[in-house]
């Protein structure tokens, strides 16, 4: 068993996770998965490239789920002062397990409805949605509509069919022609997942 | 007044279920009742076109919208003698218990599965608009733990009770003998 590594304070947390959300361990198991890693590590890399010099960080993450890509920005952006991290999802099991998972002071997890907020009202200087195959385009423009100007916005999408998937797109120009209009300046990426695809979008906003 | 529910949606059940269903209920229901039929292709009057907001299989999400005395049935059941037992209380939503049809019991593998004892094959109510509420305030994530609505209302910590019956059999039951009711789960594939 040498080519295995078991981090022991995951396991303990994903152990108490389990023993008190028993339906949720295979979603669990689902969030901290290596195909789930390898789509957000693709993200925060080229997050990196597009904030360059920017030290200091204000991040919101919409959709967060138990919390997997605030840990990784964290671990990632290391020689940024990341103020806050604010993990919004609308389940609020999500918000109970993500505190159970993560001890760190920097991760405010908050059950939110994304769909009306005015993103005019906070200050994130960064704003990063990974579920964007999972909210509707008309909740995705408002979140861009209303984000301050000069924020940092990150999308994700895939054209991978899932059950819970109601707004997949078919290929990186779908994606990005239907949310350019929100960037002065902007990226994209796409990675090949074997079966699927991930597109990425990183934008400033107007 | 009981309101008589049934779901025709796509290919999987034709036309003539629903009318053996309509008959069965007129036949073996004797308290006063209207019967409807929730479809994607509304043809008789009793046909109410469905509204749809949630993928097929939470197609039945949408009769908890509906207020008043309910009674809901797939249209994979045959109804053999008189089911006025089901139409004596409905102040809690009621659905049938599919412990006795069942091998499996409630261990660790039945919970992290997100198992069910739940079966809405039938179902009884008069309000039961918080469990759509629930359901589609947070519908992204119950489509993502649940394969369909009997898995979420088992886990999600839904309000109800079973009916409290014998005369309701599985026909995958190992001792199945034809009773009042007969469910054919499983019998019919899309």
């Amino acid at each position: 068993m040498a080519d295995i590594k078991i981090d022991s304070e995951f396991n303990y947390r994903a152990k108490k996770v389990i023993q008190r959300f028993p339906n949720r361990a295979l979603d669990l198991l689902h969030c901290f998965s290596p195909s789930q890693e390898k789509s957000k590590r693709w993200l925060i890399n080229n997050l990196k490239k597009h904030i360059g010099h920017n030290k200091i960080l204000e991040i919101a993450i919409l959709g967060s789920w138990y919390g997997y890509t605030a840990y990784l920005l964290k671990d990632m952006l290391s020689d940024k002062l990341i103020t806050e991290i604010r993990c919004y999802d609308v389940d609020d099991t999500a918000k109970k397990i993500g505190r159970m998972m993560f001890k760190d002071k920097t991760f405010i997890f908050q059950t939110q409805d994304i769909s009306t907020m005015n993103f005019q009202e906070y200050k994130y200087n960064t704003i990063i949605n990974t579920s964007c195959e999972h909210m509707s385009d008309d909740v995705i423009h408002n979140w861009l509509f209303t984000a301050k100007s000069k924020t940092t916005c990150v999308l994700q999408s895939t054209n991978k069919p899932a059950r819970d998937h109601c707004n997949t797109v078919e290929s990186m120009k779908e994606f990005k022609d239907k949310f350019v209009e929100h960037f002065e300046e902007f990226s994209y990426s796409e990675k090949d997942f074997g079966d699927y695809s991930r597109f990425l979008l990183i934008g400033n906003k107007k | 007044m009981i309101n008589v529910y049934c779901l025709k949606c796509d290919k999987k059940y034709d036309r003539s279920f629903v009318t053996k269903l309509k008959d069965s209920v007129n036949k073996h229901l004797t308290k006063k009742h209207k019967f409807f039929c929730v479809t994607d292709k509304p043809e008789e009057k009793w046909d109410i076109p469905i509204v749809r907001k949630f993928p097929d299989v939470w197609n039945k999400m949408h009769f908890f919208n509906y207020v008043g005395n309910s009674l809901y049935f797939d249209l994979d059941i045959e109804i053999h003698d008189n089911i006025d037992f089901l139409a004596k209380d409905f102040t809690d939503f009621t659905v049938i218990d599919s412990r006795k049809w069942k091998d499996n019991k409630e261990d660790l593998k039945f919970k992290i599965t997100n198992n069910t004892f739940v079966n809405t094959s039938i179902m009884r109510w008069t309000y039961a608009q918080d469990i759509y509420q629930k359901f589609a305030n947070n519908y992204d994530t119950f489509i993502r733990l649940y394969k369909g609505i009997d898995r979420f209302i088992y886990n999600e910590d839904i309000a109800y009770k079973y009916f409290d019956t014998d005369k309701i059999v599985s026909w995958k039951d190992k001792n199945y003998t034809k009773k009042v009711i007969t469910l054919y789960n499983g019998r019919y594939k899309n």
